[in-house]
């Protein structure tokens, strides 16, 4: 049936794109930093785990160490860059972190070769269900992302921990009057963000090779996803997955990959004339 | 040396730094060896391209991450005429008009009345990576990954004997972008820093924006034409993150806002890139992305002495 096939690739490609993101939602959607660095944490993740797997460790090893590699990464770049500049400046977190995944993506390339790697999936099995064959991985995956945006918005929008996180990111003085360690709090978030990303990259590894530009793809989807879902609630990303995953879909059957590309500069386009303006003033 | 320096009013202390560093250009053409016009017109051409940039996000405050889009546009634009055989100036008149649109629609569409960085940098972002597709897709018009080779100095002339006709150009070019800076100076700084004072002072900073990247774009798309004969080919990685980064890094080394800090820093940095050689161009933008990183963070201002910067803010 072509509709449970394209309803299934849609949900595949939405969940793709809200793994990815949901580690810029924590640092770009809630406060507001711009990393630009974030499609390369992905992509970071990713090639650990290729490594990881070619020592021959089980894939859910593999996808721990890529979180914790970039997990450390983010650390780093919160301690040297971000943490002094990120209330006195927008600019220059965007600048920094920009150069930065440009550093990474380069000293890939300059380690690993410009060819790219793949990782092998781990399940390797699929099945065949009303006449189309579909990978049990990609239906794990929808699974995760389902999982990870319930656990996304219980966090965030249900405990006292997403309480102090929202209250901070709202008016970071009072809260901190109230108690809240700002500092603490904003680097906890962003070692958790690139964990999400650097997982990301493991998880959606398998699924295409990576080569050392596919960061700035994971990038540019992620921002969009963010900012077209809003930026502030957790369903806001899952509606943003949704409509890019469904948009992408569908331009992607009908045309080539041109095509898709200038469609993307369209809706990125369209969406900043019509909506982004409110959400982004700075 | 230092008390004629001091001599010159601030208003035109950049017109005279450019016109120094063109007329030292014009020099070194009479006597240099072909190849090293090839560097120097390279290192010219980028430096224009910094400045046009700087204009645009120094003055402006508008963050383009795609600088060097324009300039693919031109030398692409200037090749395909060359090779339709229109005369060469076409090229070039076309290329700073397709430009100059180019960017200006971007500023419209993109930018909002208030502040709104983070989007258009954004946007500017997707568009370099979509042009570059472009380009590598389209075989038969643009050549595809190959691009569009044998470029040709026009009119007969030879590599050096263009240079000096580049020059020109290139001087034409560096003095609206400078004149501009400099006629327009306080509106620039306070749409930049106070957009809500502009507009009830009646100037509305979008259309300022929207005029500074129509600029920004006209003199990329022109600097591009009119470089292409030099390097003799237009190829999709014009577009890609590396030219991008490395204005941003001459306008962070520069000092962003100063114009003719970025136009100096891309000189420099540019002839250095030729000396190190192309064979070592990843490590070369591996180094670049490292200086840009450590001057963004720890040296806000530039590298360079404070005596070139106006005054500012």
């Amino acid at each position: 049936m072509i509709g449970l096939q394209f309803f299934i690739d849609f949900m595949v490609a939405s969940s793709v794109l809200l793994i990815a993101a949901m580690g810029l939602f924590l640092v770009f959607g809630l406060y507001r930093v711009v990393n630009m660095a974030h499609g390369e944490f992905v992509l970071l993740g990713g090639y650990v785990a290729a490594q990881m797997q070619s020592t021959g460790a089980p894939f859910a090893v593999c996808v721990l160490a890529a979180a914790v590699v970039v997990g450390f990464a983010s650390l780093v770049l919160d301690a040297a860059l971000i943490g002094r500049q990120r209330l006195s400046s927008s600019l220059t977190p965007l600048l920094a972190t920009w150069g930065v995944g440009l550093l990474i993506s380069q000293g890939i390339r300059l380690i690993m070769g410009p060819t790219g790697v793949s990782v092998t999936d781990p399940v390797g099995r699929s099945f065949e269900f009303a006449g189309s064959v579909y990978s049990v991985y990609q239906l794990i995956l929808v699974f995760i992302a389902i999982i990870l945006a319930l656990s996304a918005w219980i966090l965030i929008h249900r405990t006292k921990i997403g309480l102090r996180v929202r209250a901070q990111v709202t008016n970071e003085t009072l809260s901190e009057l109230h108690g809240v360690n700002t500092r603490l709090q904003f680097s906890t978030a962003f070692f958790i963000g690139g964990m999400l990303a650097g997982a990301a990259g493991a998880l959606l590894a398998p699924l295409a090779a990576i080569n050392p530009s596919s960061g700035s793809s994971f990038s540019i989807s992620s921002f969009m996803v963010v900012i077209m879902g809003g930026m502030n609630h957790v369903a806001g990303q899952v509606s943003g997955a949704l409509v890019m995953g469904g948009g992408r879909n569908l331009i992607g059957t009908f045309s080539s990959v041109t095509i898709a590309t200038l469609a993307t500069l369209l809706i990125v386009a369209l969406i900043l004339a019509f909506r982004g303006k409110d959400d982004l003033v700075d | 040396m230092i008390s004629l320096i001091r001599a010159i009013p601030q208003k035109y202390m950049n017109h005279a730094l450019m016109v120094c560093v063109l007329i030292i250009a014009l020099l070194i053409g009479f006597v240099a060896p072909e190849y090293f016009v090839v560097m120097l017109s390279t290192a010219v051409a980028f430096g224009v391209l910094a400045a046009a940039t700087d204009l645009c996000f120094g003055s402006g405050g508008i963050l383009n991450l795609g600088p060097a889009i324009t300039f693919g546009v031109g030398t692409y634009v200037a090749a395909v005429f060359q090779k339709l055989g229109i005369p060469y100036i076409f090229g070039i008149l076309s290329a700073a008009v397709i430009g100059a649109i180019l960017f200006a629609g971007f500023a419209w569409i993109g930018l909002s009345r208030r502040r709104s960085t983070i989007q258009f940098a954004l946007f500017t972002l997707v568009a370099s990576v979509s042009f570059e597709q472009i380009a590598i897709s389209n075989y038969s018009f643009l050549g595809g990954s190959n691009g569009l080779a044998n470029v040709v100095p026009p009119f007969g002339l030879g590599i050096q004997d263009y240079f000096f006709v580049f020059l020109l150009i290139s001087a034409t070019l560096c003095w609206l972008v400078v004149e501009c800076e400099s006629r327009f100076d306080s509106i620039l700084i306070l749409q930049r820093d106070e957009p809500e004072k502009a507009e009830s002072l009646g100037f509305d900073p979008k259309s300022i924006k929207v005029g500074l990247m129509f600029l920004s774009g006209l003199v990329g798309g022109a600097v591009g034409a009119a470089f292409v004969p030099f390097s003799g080919i237009a190829y999709p990685a014009q577009f890609a993150a590396m030219p991008n980064l490395l204005v941003l890094v001459w306008i962070a080394v520069g000092g962003r806002g100063t114009i003719f800090g970025p136009f100096l820093a891309a000189v420099l940095l540019t002839m250095v890139q030729f000396e190190i050689g192309s064979t070592n161009s990843d490590v070369y933008l591996f180094v670049m992305g490292m200086l840009f990183v450590f001057v963004v963070a720890f040296f806000p201002k530039g590298l360079l002495p404070s005596h070139l910067h106006r005054r500012r803010d």
